[in-house]
């Protein structure tokens, strides 16, 4: 299983990392474009940089993969662990000695890991819930730590990378290739797909693709592409909706506790604007409603749109107190102007 | 028992006809009751609040105002045929759909290597986005930007350009 | 996770509802006789009549719910009650309680209640609980005794042991059936835990130890009645109850109290129909109430 395109020719010159200095590390991470392959798709160097500024002390190999039919760094763990884990120590050697750890959801996973042992690095188990990969939530479980919404992980003493990431990291620095395909959950099967592959040539094309999982993954078309940050490729389940009973399980599951049964009467109804717009803007798409949802409502499709409209109608308000303000200002500047010129012409009369 | 059963059920009916009907009236005369001043503010946030002018009003608030006196509804490039839709099911007037639509989601960009901090752009931007002063180069607060355009004419040396708003993820 | 449920479609919840609800139709029909087979077969084909004629569509009726709430209402319906008044129960339930409102989900009373409730207001005398086998149940003989205390009622033989009329029998059959929803997850266990302890508080405190003023103990109603059947699989319906929990502790609460009240001082026998209706509309008031907050995070 899992065949891989071999590759003819590699773009760099290998690099021996263990004897590298830590500038030549970086600038081939720069020279490779690696980007976080999580989904957020920050870039590896600023992220490492960051790390070196605030001193840093650990980095966290994160294969905590919560995402319900997602199974892409699952994979990628089971039959590439070496090269992640070579990833982690190359990662590992841009800062000073950090504590290097690999978080892992799945049972076997962590017993194959235990069962080998690896010289400093140690394995975490997390809970197999949906949210528990988000990097706040994890660095959460594994040392009770909270780190600020305003501030970066990175900024507080951790960097987590996805396991993917560091498979490419790993791949860039001492095999000198950039990436150029990646592991994806394609229709429920892990698969290598080139990068840049438009999803109408994969096949079993339809009206309900979606780039990401069927619960969190964003809606698209034949002609959008699988990038680095692509997960899995998916049908959607929006043949599937009914009307909202107003069940509560999607405010059950929610791990920010939002309000979502709520929210999502606000969106569907047609009195604006919405209300909840904190709300709103604290959903951090985790898709756990999605999968609850027995009447398979596109919750995620409808936060997200919401969150822009709530974006827009701030963006609105801004503007309108912003111009009222400018119509005020600019009435009392031409008020000041015609008073001084009338000064100016009554000085020079008396002259 | 069968024509007891089919009397009850026609006063049933009767009862619940005149009752709807006299909520819906009430409903409609509430409604017909609006103070002027929440018309304007209902208006407004139906404008684009780009501030652009080019409906012939210095803004966005002054036009809803002139709307709720009488004004055409259809004067709001920016917002185009969504927008009159709405104006048009809030005030119930009748709908055309505008001839000119234009793309709202744009900031404008000054080139600071050619910008000459004449700061004759700073009073034409109706939301006061554009930080300057004379003889120092401009630039302008991305953030506040609505895209208007005002400060694109004033400019002498052209030094004002529109971009795509850069979405944040 | 506080919540370890696998993805269920509507139409499987109903189906689970369905199974809940089939002993407690068994016990019923050996109850009420071939009369009753009369009534739940109206009142099911006239659900699925009415649903289809509301919503011209296949595909709404296999969400189950119309045949939740024709199946409902034969529950509560008694057995002597002539088909074609079962059949205008079910007709206002579907098309004027849920249908007129905009269909699943927008309805604000529990269909099944408010067609229970309109023939009930509108045909008293049809629709009038007479027990094939004792002739009238413990609640209807509460309602309209001269001075019948629940002493003598426990111990004249047509009546049960704790409820009235082999009703015990059927309470406890609804209230395996809810059990078995509540470890399915599909219902909270807080709601009619609720409408039971609000029912039992003030059943206490009216519970004078068994003079003819007397309305019985909380065993006693517990088990009279629809209340089972009401607090498991009427009070839960999610469309017309509150999602929230401080919502759910005050709408199921006030339901059962209510309900007792209208049971000790009201000539109507059962008040649990009337609790719910008056309760749904408290349901969108209810459904504002404070929630636990957003982590900090």
């Amino acid at each position: 299983m899992l065949e891989r395109q071999p590759r003819n020719k590699t773009d760099f010159q290998p690099l021996d990392w263990r004897r590298s200095d830590r500038d030549d590390i970086m600038a081939r991470i720069a020279a490779a474009g690696l980007i976080g392959m999580g989904g957020a798709g920050f870039p590896v160097v600023a992220k490492l940089r960051s790390g070196i500024q605030y001193a840093a002390s650990t980095i966290i190999a994160n294969g905590v993969e919560c995402e319900p039919g997602v199974n892409a760094d699952r994979a990628l763990l089971r039959h590439y662990l070496p090269d992640v884990l070579e990833g982690l120590r190359i990662a590992g050697a841009c800062l000073a000695k950090p504590a290097l750890i690999l978080a892992v959801s799945d049972q076997s996973i962590y017993q194959a890991f235990v069962d080998k042992g690896e010289l400093g690095i140690t394995c975490r188990l997390v809970a197999d819930a949906p949210s528990n990969g988000e990097e706040r939530t994890l660095i959460g479980s594994l040392f009770s730590d909270e780190i600020p919404t305003t501030r970066y992980p990175s900024q507080c003493g951790y960097i987590v990378f996805n396991v993917a990431t560091l498979f490419a990291i790993c791949e860039a620095v001492r095999d000198g290739s950039r990436p150029r395909d990646r592991l994806v959950t394609l229709f429920g099967e892990e698969t290598w797909v080139e990068l840049d592959t438009k999803l109408g040539d994969i096949g079993q094309t339809g009206a309900t693709l979606r780039l990401g999982s069927t619960a969190t993954g964003r809606m698209a078309s034949n002609d959008d592409v699988v990038s680095l940050t692509t997960n899995a490729v998916e049908h959607g389940i929006d043949d599937q909706q009914r009307a909202c009973i107003h069940c509560g399980w999607c405010d059950a599951v929610c791990p920010r506790h939002l309000p979502v049964e709520a929210m999502l009467r606000q969106i569907q109804s047609a009195t604006r604007p919405i209300t909840l717009s904190s709300e709103v803007n604290a959903c951090f798409e985790c898709g756990a409603c999605v999968v609850q949802c027995p009447s398979a409502i596109p919750l995620l499709d409808l936060l997200r749109s919401a969150k822009r409209e709530v974006e827009n109608e701030r963006r609105k308000q801004v503007a309108d107190l912003r111009f009222q303000q400018h119509t005020v200002r600019a009435a009392e500047t031409i008020k000041q102007e015609s008073i001084t010129r009338s000064t100016r012409i009554e000085t020079r009369r008396q002259w | 028992m069968f024509e007891e059963v089919v009397l009850v059920s026609l006063t049933m009916a009767g009862i619940g006809i005149t009752l709807s009907g006299g909520i819906a009236a009430l409903a409609k005369w509430t409604e017909s009751r609006q103070p002027i001043d929440s018309l304007v503010e209902r208006v407004n946030g139906l404008l684009p609040q780009i501030q652009c002018a080019k409906c012939g009003f210095p803004g966005c608030r002054p036009y809803a105002e002139a709307v709720i006196a009488g004004e055409r509804i259809d004067l709001c490039p920016p917002g185009g045929s969504d927008t009159v839709q709405a104006l048009g099911h809030l005030l119930n007037r009748p709908v055309d759909v505008p001839a000119e639509t234009m793309d709202s989601d744009q900031v404008a960009f000054i080139d600071e290597n050619t910008c000459v901090g004449c700061a004759r752009c700073i009073p034409a931007c109706p939301v006061d986005a554009i930080v300057g002063a004379e003889r120092y180069t401009h630039t302008i607060l991305q953030e506040h930007c609505t895209g208007c355009e005002l400060c694109i004419p004033v400019c002498p040396v052209d030094c004002i350009d529109l971009h795509k708003r850069a979405v944040h993820a | 996770m506080v919540n370890a449920r696998k993805q269920l479609p509507t139409s499987r919840v109903m189906l689970h509802v369905i199974g809940a609800l089939i002993p407690g139709t068994v016990i019923h029909a050996w109850l009420g006789g071939w009369f009753s087979l009369i009534v739940l077969t109206t009142s099911l084909v006239a659900a699925v009549v009415t649903e289809l004629a509301c919503t011209r569509s296949w595909r709404e009726i296999t969400d189950g719910s119309a045949v939740v709430t024709g199946l409902l209402i034969a529950l509560c319906l008694p057995a002597s009650t002539p088909w074609y008044v079962a059949a205008i129960a079910v007709l206002i339930a579907i098309a004027l309680a849920k249908h007129a409102f905009g269909g699943l989900g927008h309805n604000v009373f529990n269909p099944a209640m408010a067609g229970y409730c309109a023939v009930l207001l509108a045909y008293p005398a049809l629709v009038v609980e007479f027990d094939t086998v004792s002739g009238a149940t413990a609640l209807d003989q509460l309602a309209h005794r001269g001075a019948t205390t629940i002493d003598e009622l426990h111990k004249s033989t047509a009546f049960g042991h704790f409820g009235a009329a082999k009703h015990e029998w059927l309470n406890v059959v609804f209230l395996i059936g809810g059990l078995y929803l509540i470890a399915m997850r599909l219902i909270p266990w807080l709601l009619p835990t609720c409408v039971l302890v609000g029912m039992g508080v003030v059943s206490f405190v009216l519970d004078d130890g068994g003079s003819s003023a007397s309305h019985g103990s909380p065993l006693f109603n517990w088990f009279a009645g629809g209340t089972m059947l009401a607090a498991f699989f009427i009070a839960t319906d999610p469309v017309t109850s509150p999602s929230n929990r401080n919502g759910m502790v005050i709408y199921a609460l006030s339901l059962g109290a209510i309900a007792m009240l209208i049971r000790k001082y009201s000539s109507w026998p059962d008040g649990l129909a009337f609790a719910v209706l008056i309760l749904n509309c408290f349901v969108p008031l209810l459904e504002q109430l404070p929630r636990k907050p957003m982590p900090s995070t």
